[in-house]
This record gives structure tokens, C-alpha cells and sequence, in this order.
């Protein structure tokens, strides 16, 4: 196989993962939403919203069938076998046909259940009652702070490995390597080139902090029914988030001083391209593996507070929770697994902005050192 | 120590988060110097306004329950609990009062009405005992 023919392969696998990640999170929406807006319990199963939901279903996965067959047509029009041609393009035009089409087929779908919604009167059922445990924050046991030293020591190691070993980094240093392995793009050795990873390396440290302290701060939602079991599958459940994301964040730093050490001291790039291929792929299966161990162990409820089920609290066609009535900040998401933000709370702008900011901020960091 | 808010009683939420802490103090689930959640936090879990809890912990301050710090923030009163002072003895006559002219009007007796009292308030410290 060829360079660009296992750039086809990589690319088509890629469109391919995004599509069945889309399409399955379309598969699998709760019965109790419809394009955004919630259901009672006795329209769910009504033969006008389960027409809206299939022939919207069926549309979608026309849509992304259609982008794949696009991108795959572009590769065999020379008939060469995809070995020559722009894989990157070919990426681009499916992708345009897969979101493009799936942006008039949600808007259509919402439209008609906006419809449905006005003729049947839809509103979310409010609670009678809300129970809490008073000692919820103390029970909880997530990773602490303290565990990410760690992370900062493999920073460390690998910044002060670089230093030690200046004479040796070649002049210029590769940056980027193809996927066949080799380096394909290279700058004069300097600071931003030589260090530029560790700053991406923090950056991200950074941003698991940030993450892990959402998860302490997250509002409980107890059902009120079952108070007890409900509380250990929340502590349960957080735990095993923290942890997860803890793990995540930890191969995160390491594959990227790997990759620094590729760059900086020749390790051979073609044994490692394939592993820094797997890697990445590794942790895709790990978040799927995750998300499919939370469900089967049921312990992320589905089902929010009356606050998180009200739809005009969601804007931008579900997207953004925003509701001045809900004094939260990090709440639970409508469905799906985790937390979003309350925007209506006057600290939940400051906060997406820095979950937007670090990864920007650090792009800029590293031009700006390395020119 | 669990905490109820029933949405639809008549009882403002304000109050019903008085007695519940009151009774979880008598209780023994809070002990004097446990720490509570903030303002914001216990209003986040409760999915109800600022204010509100606000309300709640300023009537337990004013009557010496809790103590509201600037860095520890709200913790149970680790020096004492006040005492029964006249205002208390007016407070629980008024409450009791109502009762005790409801149960007249049933035809409850005093000795059966006295046994009542004295059976809830039992429960309550027996409750404490088994925390301690």
C-alpha cells in the first residue's frame, strides 16, 4: 500500500467513525425528546412522533450515506485503485453533503414537532417534591488535585531532557510527520520548536483541572422515590468519571512527550507512526467503552430536574441551557452522559470561554514561540 | 442527612429548610461546628432561588443555630446551642396553642394531647441518642 493509498484508508475510516457516532447518538436519543423538546409519557409512543422520528432517521442516514458514497466516488475517479489523487478533499466534500444535509433534515424535524408540541400541549411534568443529601459534597471522592504533580513531573522530565540535551536536537526539527511515518515538515530549531509541546502539555493539564472541578461542582439530582440508590450511583458515577478523565488526560501527556521525543532525539518515526496512529484510535475505544459501561451499569440516571426538562430553557435547538430560574451552574444534561452549563449563571460564560480559551490560547502560545 | 422540599405544600420552602435543619440539629445527624453547604450550592441541589436558602440561614442565625463565617462559611454553632429564653417559651406557647385548640374542638383530652407531645419529643432525642 501505498502513501496516499493509506491516506484514503485513514481518511475513510475517519468519515466512517464520525458517521456512526452521529447516527448512533441519533439512533439513540431517549424516547422522552424529540428534536429537542420533551414528551409526556403518554404521546411517547404516538403514531405521529414515531413518523417524525423515522422519517427523519431515515433522511439523516440517507444524508451520511450519501457523503460517504461522495468522498469514495472522488477516490475512484482517476480508477487507479486510490492511490493517487487528494483524500483531503475528498474528506471535505463528504463532509459538506453529511452536515450540510443535516442541518435542513433537524431543522424540518424540530418544525414539525414545534407543531405537535402546540397541537398536544406538551410541558414537562413538575415534581412534587425534591430530595437532597445535605453531606452529598463531602461524600464525594474524586481524583484530587494532587494526582496531576504527576502529569507536571512528565512535563518537567521532558522539558528539562530537552534542555540537557540541546546538542543533540537536530537543526531543524521536524514538526509534522505523514502517516506513513515520515517527517514531512520541518522548523528552525528554537524555542517554540523545541518546547512547543510541553506548552500544549500544560494547556491540557490545565484544562483537566478545570473539568475535574466541574464534576465537584455539578449539582445532584436525587430521585426522590429511591433517595439512597440514587445517591450511589451519582458518588459512583462521578468517581468513575474523574478517574476516567484522570487516565485520559495522563496517556494524553505522555503520547504527547513521546511525540516530542520522535522529534527531538530521532527516534525511529517508523516503528512509532503506526503506534501513534493506534493511540489515538485507543482512546476513541476507550471513550465508547465508557460511555457503553456507564449505561449498562445505569449509573448516569437519565431524566434531569424539572429545571433541565423545560424546553425553553434550551437554546440554539437544544444545544445551550440557559434559565435564569435554575441558580446551578454545572447541571445535568438533558440526556447523554455528564454535565453542561448553565449560561444563565453569571459565572457559565466566564467558564465556557475557558474551556474555549486554553485550547486557543495555546495554538497562540506556540506560534508566537515558534516564529 | 437527607432533606426534603415538598413543592407543593403550603408551608414556604424557607420554613420547611428551618425545621428540617432545626430537627436534623436535635436529631444528632448535624453536630455543633458541621460544616453546610453554601448559599449557592444548596440552592444549586434544590434547583430553588438564591434567596431563598439565603432566608433560611439568616433566621437560623439570628436565633444563634448556625454561624455564618466569611472564609469557613456556614457551619452548625460550635459554642452552644441558645437557650430557652422568653421568646421561645411565647413562640412555643403560640405554636401550640392551635394544636391544642384543634384537638378541644376533636375532643382529644388533655392527658392524651400531653402524651402526644411528650411522645414526639421523645422520638426526636431518641433519634439524637442513636446518631451520638
Amino acid at each position: 500500500m501505498n502513501t496516499i493509498q493509506t491516506e484514503w484508508l485513514v481518511i475513510g475510516i475517519l468519515d466512517l467513525v464520525l458517521s456512526v457516532s452521529l447516527i448512533g447518538a441519533i439512533f439513540l436519543a431517549p424516547k422522552y425528546l424529540l428534536f429537542g423538546l420533551y414528551v409526556p409519557e403518554p404521546d411517547r409512543n404516538l403514531p405521529e412522533v414515531r413518523r417524525i422520528r423515522g422519517r427523519h432517521q431515515g433522511a439523516m442516514v440517507i444524508a451520511w450515506v450519501l457523503g460517504l458514497v461522495a468522498g469514495a466516488a472522488i477516490g475512484m475517479w482517476k480508477g487507479d485503485g486510490f492511490s493517487g489523487g487528494k483524500p483531503e478533499i475528498a474528506l471535505w466534500v463528504a463532509l459538506i453533503v453529511q452536515i450540510g444535509g443535516l442541518i435542513p433534515i433537524w431543522r424540518s424535524g424540530r418544525l414539525q414537532a414545534l407543531r405537535l408540541k402546540r397541537d398536544r400541549n406538551w410541558s414537562a411534568e413538575k415534581p412534587s417534591k425534591i430530595v437532597i443529601d445535605l453531606l452529598f459534597r463531602q461524600r464525594q471522592r474524586l481524583v484530587g488535585n494532587g494526582w496531576f504533580l504527576l502529569h507536571l513531573a512528565i512535563v518537567a522530565a521532558g522539558a528539562t531532557s530537552a534542555a540537557l540535551h540541546w546538542d543533540v536536537i537536530p537543526d531543524p526539527v521536524p514538526t509534522h510527520f505523514g502517516l506513513n511515518g515520515e517527517a514531512d515538515a520541518y522548523s528552525p530549531k528554537g524555542f517554540g520548536a523545541v518546547f512547543s509541546l510541553n506548552i500544549v502539555q500544560l494547556g491540557i493539564i490545565v484544562l483537566f483541572l478545570i473539568i475535574n472541578a466541574s464534576i465537584r461542582a455539578a449539582r445532584q439530582k436525587l430521585n426522590p422515590d429511591r433517595p439512597e440508590e440514587s445517591r450511589e450511583n451519582q458518588l459512583r458515577f462521578r468517581r468513575v468519571n474523574s478517574i476516567f478523565l484522570y487516565a485520559i488526560s495522563l496517556f494524553v501527556v505522555v503520547l504527547m512527550g513521546l511525540g516530542q521525543s520522535i522529534t527531538l532525539y530521532g527516534w525511529p518515526s517508523k516503528h512509532l507512526s503506526p503506534a501513534m496512529l493506534g493511540l489515538p484510535a485507543l482512546l476513541i475505544i476507550a471513550v465508547f467503552g465508557f460511555v457503553w459501561y456507564v449505561s449498562k451499569q445505569g449509573l448516569d440516571e437519565t431524566g434531569g430536574s424539572s429545571h433541565v426538562q423545560e424546553d425553553e430553557a434550551w437554546r440554539g435547538g437544544g444545544l445551550f441551557y440557559y434559565n435564569k430560574a435554575d441558580p446551578a451552574l454545572m447541571v445535568e444534561k438533558r440526556y447523554g452522559v455528564g454535565w453542561t452549563i448553565n449560561f444563565a449563571h453569571p459565572l457559565g460564560i466566564a467558564i465556557f470561554a475557558g474551556i474555549l480559551l486554553v485550547p486557543i490560547a495555546i495554538v497562540i502560545l506556540v506560534t508566537v514561540f515558534a516564529s | 442527612m437527607w432533606m426534603e422540599i415538598d413543592l407543593q405544600s403550603e408551608v414556604p420552602i424557607y420554613t420547611q429548610l428551618v425545621d428540617q435543619l432545626i430537627e436534623g440539629i436535635a436529631a444528632g445527624h448535624l453536630k455543633p461546628g458541621d460544616p453546610l453547604p453554601s448559599v449557592r450550592s444548596l440552592a444549586a441541589d434544590l434547583g430553588i432561588n438564591l434567596h431563598t436558602v439565603n432566608k433560611a440561614y439568616q433566621i437560623l442565625k439570628q436565633d444563634g443555630f448556625l454561624q455564618v463565617h466569611r472564609k469557613q462559611g456556614v457551619v452548625v454553632q460550635p459554642g452552644g446551642m441558645p437557650g430557652i429564653d422568653d421568646a421561645f417559651r411565647a413562640k412555643l406557647a403560640r405554636g401550640l396553642r392551635t394544636l391544642a385548640a384543634e384537638a378541644a374542638v376533636r375532643g382529644m383530652t388533655e392527658a392524651e394531647f400531653a402524651e402526644q407531645s411528650a411522645a414526639v419529643y421523645r422520638q426526636l432525642r431518641m433519634k439524637g441518642e442513636d446518631a451520638r
